[in-house]
């Protein structure tokens, strides 16, 4: 078992905007809801920077501050996102060289991000403006959807290879962090930190490196002019060495091994990059409530109401309150520290408590109008600090949960753990070498992800007043028979059910 | 009486049914296997001795990895498999086995299961094992019925908290001599809800014997009433400290004092089911619910307010 090496905190001239730095100790700098493609995108553009200047997952990443310079692509960004006239001008025009003429000068007092609005460059790498239309149609189909990306500086083409990634701006050109909001960079951290970086950095350097057709085209489509690139940095990964960043390293690096044809990878790299960072902040919580590694009751889901469906509502709700629960215990360790309580015992202690408390959370501020008391200083920090959790870092059980497929409503109108057939895939891709006997299948998704499927793993994390072995072992029939159904599972005639991870099997 | 040991006794009602009905000339031996914790499985083993008309009829081998330390003979141990005893011949009418082993499903398959469903199929058992020394009338016991099978319908609760909730309506029956009907809205706290005897004193006395309209009412307060209990909305949105805190400030006057250091204790507990959760279920849901229903938002009347707007202004 990876030990958990806790770092220091940041200088406190970093993040001077930051008012509280207290959900920032506990988890980074800085965990918000995301969708998980947004997630993957932005770990993509840290790793692509990185790589281009021969850093990819290198140890300076442990360090902070991290740095890198990510690319941006104005040209590609306005060529497929920005461009919206340029159907209507192909119907219009038929003649090619008007054609050109018109949508240029159109681009040229429309175009954004850029520079030097010239896009002429592209008239002498296609036959015609048809092809040319064509071309940014098809990629425009490859766009990566997601329901909070809507202004176009903001949308994504599918990441075919270096140059079709890039970070998350405004129309203005500046980095917000709304999308791409610093949890990629934690994951870029994460893996870093990671046994098995020098193996990851490998395989990304592979998929950064490999010419794929559709890489080329998006080459083709931005001009041979050195790049502006702009330094991003602050983000803090308070741990050093963490058993969540081994396990999230370990499964990605199974997926990776499949070479699974072109990118067929990704998908569940996204999966499991959001699982993980769900996994992460709550075994962080659970660590610094001092509890033990939380369990998610997984229902199988069934056609009526089942006990297990009650069970894992009631688990979602306990583990939803857990990273709250951090930030409360969090707040008490300084009260229980033995210099806030040499401060406090003093006659004039309340300056005392209010530097320490400054010095752990860098809060109060000067304009601090709160009673003068210890006891009620930390009754505020308190309050702050849950009001302003709840606020992003709480939803990211519920939102990046829900990404990966963990959490769901469906069939139901209560929020509970039931895992979708696209988990289920990448688990059992990143975790079955070939084949595994089922019911070691299930023991090791409990192992490594606390996750409750099956009587037997049923049995050590529930109470016994709760527990019904018969709503368990049904729960583990009907994933049987869901496994059965996407090809990933076989029971051989001596009552034997295993399962198959099918890539690796073709692979072998 | 605890869990186990009405379990226990359920699972005795059952088998004596089941081995009285076998009166035949030619019989061949009968086979359970128990699927429950190895608490209950020791109780039924425990009742079955006890009980002279199965204790003739019934050998018990239950794995001894799975109920050492229960203290039951060592003759109805084994360290054989509940497999081993699927062929193997027996001296008395009936084996009972337990389940113990992962993997033996496939083997065992065929042989008679005895768990939570077989056992909460036989509703009529457990009131008949609870209610004995109780002066309940056959109206109300039917009505207990009913009510049980309303709560099992609704597949929110295991076995264990089931039984509880049987034992602890008798207790309110028998100790605190609440009526049936009272005596299962008293018992919710069991079941992780407010105690409130009122529950079901809205059921007509005809709607009293369908399962379904018990269902209705215990689906009703476990979805209205659970999620409060863990600082939970219906809609499963957290209540903060600071929500539960105004609220209180608002409704303090309509709760009685005695509540309020529970209540107190309840506001700045950590979320989720604890001991001052439990506290609070304890209390009678008709005194605290004040507190919960301040949680709702004040209507804004649009219509009353302009009127009130204008008529300040002196204009209507």
């Amino acid at each position: 078992m990876t030990e958990i090496i806790q770092l220091p905190p940041p200088p406190a001239s970093y993040h001077d905007d930051n008012d509280l730095w207290l959900d920032e100790q506990i988890w980074g700098h800085r965990l918000w809801e995301q969708d998980p493609w947004l997630l993957f995108l932005e770990f993509l553009s840290v790793a692509e920077a990185s790589h281009a200047t021969g850093q990819l997952f290198a140890a300076d990443a442990t360090q902070f501050p991290f740095s890198f310079r990510p690319a941006q692509r104005p040209y590609l960004r306005n060529l497929l996102f920005n461009n919206d006239r340029l159907l209507e001008l192909a119907d219009l025009y038929p003649d090619n060289e008007t054609a050109w003429a018109k949508w240029l000068e159109w681009m040229q007092s429309n175009a954004k991000m850029v520079a030097h609005r010239d896009f002429s460059y592209l008239k002498n790498r296609f036959p015609n403006f048809e092809q040319f239309v064509k071309v940014i149609e098809m990629l425009r189909s490859a766009t990566i959807e997601s329901s909070i990306n809507k202004r176009w500086s903001s949308r994504f083409v599918f990441p075919f290879g270096r140059h079709a990634i890039y970070e998350d701006l405004n129309t203005e050109g500046n980095r917000e962090y709304i999308n791409f909001t610093r949890n990629g960079d934690l994951l870029y951290q994460m893996l870093a930190r990671s046994s098995a970086a020098p193996e990851l950095a490998r395989h990304f350097a592979h998929l950064f490196e490999r010419r794929d057709p559709c890489d080329r085209l998006t080459e083709l489509l931005q001009p041979e002019i050195a790049e502006e690139r702009h330094t991003r940095s602050g983000s803090y990964l308070p741990y050093a060495k963490h058993p969540a960043f081994e396990v999230l390293a370990q499964d990605w690096l199974a997926v990776l091994e499949l070479q699974l044809p072109r990118f067929d990878a990704y998908p569940y790299l996204t999966i499991l990059g959001a699982l993980h960072i769900t996994l992460y902040q709550l075994q962080v919580a659970a660590h610094v409530c001092d509890k033990p590694k939380p369990h998610f009751i997984c229902e199988v889901v069934a056609p009526k109401k089942t006990l297990v469906r009650e069970l894992s509502a009631g688990n979602y709700i306990a583990n939803n309150q857990l990273s709250l629960s951090a930030v409360d215990t969090y707040v008490r360790n300084i009260g229980n520290s033995p210099e806030w309580i040499t401060a406090a015992a003093e006659q004039s202690g309340f300056a005392a408590c209010r530097e320490i408390m400054r010095e752990n959370v860098r809060w109060p501020d000067e304009d601090y109008t709160g009673p003068v008391d210890p006891d009620a200083l930390l009754e505020n920090l308190r309050h702050t600090a849950q009001r302003r959790h709840r606020q992003h870092t709480a939803n990211i059980h519920n939102s990046l949960g829900r990404g990966a497929g963990l959490v769901s409503r469906r069939g139901t109108n209560r929020l509970r753990y039931a895992p979708t057939d696209e988990l289920l895939k990448a688990l059992i891709l990143a975790n079955v070498p070939v084949r595994m006997d089922y019911g070691q299948f299930l023991g090791r998704l409990y192992d490594r992800y606390g996750f409750v499927f099956g009587e037997q793993e049923g049995q050590l994390a529930i109470t016994t007043e709760d527990f019904d072995k018969r709503a368990f072992q049904a729960n583990a029939s009907r994933l049987e028979n869901r496994l059965k159904t996407i090809g990933m599972l076989r029971r051989l005639s001596d009552a034997c059910a295993y399962v198959e991870n099918p890539l690796r099997r073709s692979a072998a | 009486m605890n869990v186990a040991s009405l379990v226990g006794a359920v699972a005795v009602a059952y088998l004596r049914e089941e081995l009285q009905a076998d009166t035949g000339a030619v019989q061949s031996t009968a086979r359970y296997v128990l699927n429950l914790s190895a608490e209950q499985v020791a109780a039924v083993a425990r009742a079955v001795l006890a009980d002279p008309f199965l204790n003739d009829r019934i050998d018990i081998k239950l794995p001894i990895s799975l109920v050492s330390g229960q203290g039951l003979p060592e003759e109805t141990l084994t360290t054989e498999s509940a497999t081993f005893y699927r062929n193997a011949d027996c001296p008395k009418a009936a084996y009972l086995l337990a389940e113990h082993e992962h993997g033996e499903d496939a083997s065992i398959r065929e042989i008679a299961k005895l768990g939570p469903p077989e056992l909460l199929e036989r509703i009529d058992l457990w009131v008949r094992e609870a209610s004995k020394g109780l002066p309940i009338a056959q109206e109300q016991q039917k009505w207990w019925e009913r009510a049980l099978t309303g709560l099992r319908d609704l597949r929110i609760v295991s076995i264990d908290r089931f039984a509880a909730y049987i034992l602890r309506t008798r207790r309110e029956n028998d100790e605190a001599g609440r009526p049936i009907i009272d005596a299962l809205g008293a018992a919710m706290p069991a079941l992780r809800l407010p105690n409130d005897p009122a529950c079901f004193g809205s059921l007509k006395e005809r709607q009293r014997g369908h399962a379904s309209a018990w269902k209705q009412q215990f689906n009703n307060a476990h979805k209205r009433r659970s999620g409060l209990l863990l600082k939970q909305t219906s809609s499963q949105l957290l209540l903060s400290e600071e929500d539960l805190r105004n609220a209180f400030e608002k409704v303090a006057h309509q709760i009685p004092n005695a509540c309020h250091p529970v209540i107190e204790a309840f506001i700045g507990a950590p979320s989720g089911w604890n001991a001052q959760a439990e506290a609070i279920a304890e209390q009678d849901w008709e005194q605290i619910k004040p507190i919960f229903d301040g949680l709702q938002r004040e209507k804004f009347n649009l219509g009353k307010n302009t009127l009130e707007y204008f008529s300040e202004l002196g204009i209507l």
